[in-house]
């Protein structure tokens, strides 16, 4: 159980767009970045950053959350082995988090299916399917990994679409009554999100093994690690 | 735990199939020397796919670390600074050293020491294993030949940190070579150990494969090599395939032993092959020795591990030609924390910025004077 007053440091970067979050359980401080493929030279220097404009220093934070894709493999690996680094260095509990579940995650009041999606390069993006179920809300597909100009393609019911959609596709999956797209700033995943599911995990007790925690890697047309348990989020 | 006194420094190493950490003291005493070899994982591809190598760093580093440190007896209160390599590498495998290392330096308030992984080789040198006796440091001006799967150059150093690269491969590694030798000859991964064991059995003579002398140039070639031990071997070549397509959840080509005649005279192939890799790195390494009156040669890579470059080498110079013990031969974290004494003591620190460098060059630093 975190003490109250520490903090859970959340790293996501998945994609070119890098994020981190401070977050007490009430108040949620956010920094996101484009970081292109410099992940590795700005994430640190980053982190320091929002726990001096915060005001807080490195031995307040308690817990570290990492975003465990899908995503850009190198990506991922910034991510975790700092996340890794954080954790061992200093003794704490790690949380890693689906990429997708915390794209999905600020659209479950609506009660509408969602599909999360993140850009997979050469015209294609991995996807998964939540739905509203006996009162929770749970991941149904396996990652998916789909030309992007099919992303809407086999819908039977309006869903939600979210993630970083080209502005040209998003556009596109708006004239199908079958889609949903919201607007671009609450489309992208947001550090934020991934700090407030990765908390309520830390209160849980439910960590993850420091060593042995990686990232999912989709590759070519199939998944090719386990997809982690999916974890549902209430809405 | 040794007494002694010195600089401590943990050093991490993943810029290609090991992920090594260790802790030495003083640029000289190795206190421990975890590596993680990846050799099972690579094997059925007859060599490394980064991306694997990439992915399994992620689940070893940790532990090496944590290894690294029990082993050396010490905790992080006694390490004064971090080393690790930043390049030459593969790129998803060396930022995972790179971003681990960092963030370990932040968390317990340590610098940075950023080596070139070329540096950590020719260091080796310098190092003794715990509980020997420390060896003399080699005696300068010096030429090293670093050779090994991902590299081939010959070093010219006039002291710490003077680096005058006299020539390098312009195609394929000499470990490299062998790998691709061996991969042909159906001897199996890693080349250079399956070469020399089918070798020591063969005869040399039957077979004259090309030597790329390149003129006066200190540079290297291979390439020509193994396509010259490709159409010798494909006379007894039985038809099959030799790469596996992806499919279903391996998405990465595997390997395929090729199927030969069993009248192929491998040993025979295997002995000259070797033998021609061998003659242009010696040849190579003792013109550079004389021509720069060099008072020592040095070997450093996988391939310094080959005994008849050592014996080639010794028996033409008269100087002492010397060689790490084989453990710090192949890639490892002790070169790499042992070379990092002598960078930082060229005042050279790297800030929470430092970026991994896949293709970082061996330049010559500031000079300055052993103790
Ligand atoms: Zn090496």
């Amino acid at each position: 159980m975190p003490a109250e007053d520490r903090l859970l440091l959340a790293i996501d970067t998945s994609t070119e767009v890098a994020g981190l979050a401070l977050y007490d359980g009430a108040t949620v401080s956010e920094l996101t970045w484009n970081a292109g493929r410099n992940q590795t030279a700005s994430l640190l220097t980053q982190i320091r950053h929002l726990l001096d404009i915060n005001g807080r220093d490195l031995t307040e934070v308690g817990a570290v959350a990492v975003a465990i894709g899908p995503g850009t493999f190198n990506g991922l690996r910034v991510g975790m082995s700092v996340a890794k680094g954080l954790c061992y260095g200093l003794g704490l509990p790690l949380i890693g988090i689906g990429t997708l579940d915390t794209i999905a995650y600020p659209h479950v009041r609506s009660r509408h299916p969602i599909r999360a999606v993140v850009p997979a390069g050469r015209g294609r993006v991995v996807y998964a399917d939540y739905r509203y179920r006996n009162g929770r809300w749970v991941r149904l597909s396996d990652l998916r990994n789909e030309r992007m100009d099919q992303l809407a393609d086999e819908l039977v019911e309006k869903t939600i679409i979210a993630g970083e959609l080209p502005a040209e596709l998003a556009a596109r999956l708006e004239e199908s009554p079958l889609v949903i797209v919201p607007p671009p700033a609450l489309r992208v995943r947001r550090p934020a999100y991934l700090a407030e599911v990765a908390h309520r995990r830390w209160l849980e007790g439910d960590t993850d093994p420091l060593e042995t925690l990686e990232p999912v890697y989709v590759h070519g047309s199939a998944s090719t690690a386990a997809a982690p348990e999916p974890r549902a989020s209430t809405g | 735990m040794a007494t002694s006194t010195g600089t401590v420094i943990l050093g991490i190493e993943t810029s290609c199939d090991e992920t090594s950490a260790a802790v030495v003291r003083g640029g000289r005493e190795v206190l421990s020397n975890v590596i993680h070899s990846q050799i099972d994982l690579h094997q059925r591809y007859g060599g490394v796919v980064p991306e694997l190598a990439s992915r399994r760093h992620i689940t070893t580093i940790i532990p090496a670390i944590d290894l690294a440190l029990e082993q050396a007896g010490v905790t992080r209160d006694d390490i004064d600074a971090i080393a690790v390599t930043e390049g030459p590498g593969l790129a998803g495998a060396l930022l995972v050293g790179v971003n681990v290392a960092k963030t370990l330096a932040l968390t317990w308030g340590l610098p940075v020491v950023p080596v070139n992984h070329l540096e950590g080789h020719i260091y080796a040198n310098w190092l003794s294993l715990p509980g020997e006796d420390p060896v003399p440091p080699p005696a300068f001006p010096l030429v090293c030949l670093i050779v090994s799967g991902g590299h081939t150059e010959l070093v010219f150093m006039r002291g710490h940190g003077e680096y005058e690269l006299l020539g390098r491969t312009i195609d394929d590694a000499a470990g490299e070579a062998f790998d691709k030798g061996a991969r042909i000859l159906g001897l199996g991964y890693p080349g250079g150990p399956a070469i020399q064991r089918a070798a020591e059995q063969g005869r040399i003579g039957r077979f004259h494969f090309p030597r790329a002398w390149l003129g006066d140039s200190y540079d290297f070639s291979f390439s020509g090599l193994k396509t010259a031990l490709l159409r010798e071997v494909e006379k007894y070549r039985r038809p099959g395939p030799r790469k596996r397509r992806p499919k279903g959840d391996q998405p990465f080509l595997t390997h395929e032993p090729p199927e030969y005649a069993p009248n192929m005279p491998v040993n025979d192939l295997a002995a000259d092959y070797q033998d021609a890799i061998v003659d242009v790195l010696a040849e190579k390494t003792i013109r550079a020795a004389r021509e720069t009156g060099a008072a020592t040669v040095l070997i450093a890579g996988g391939v310094a591990a080959n005994s008849l470059l050592r014996r080639r080498l010794a028996g033409a110079l008269d100087i002492p030609v010397r060689y790490p013990p084989p453990i710090l031969c192949t890639d490892n974290a002790a070169m790499i924390a042992g070379a990092a004494y002598y960078v930082q003591r060229r005042g050279v620190q790297a800030g929470l910025d430092l970026d991994a460098h896949p293709q970082l060059p061996l330049v010559t630093a500031t000079a300055f004077t052993d103790d």
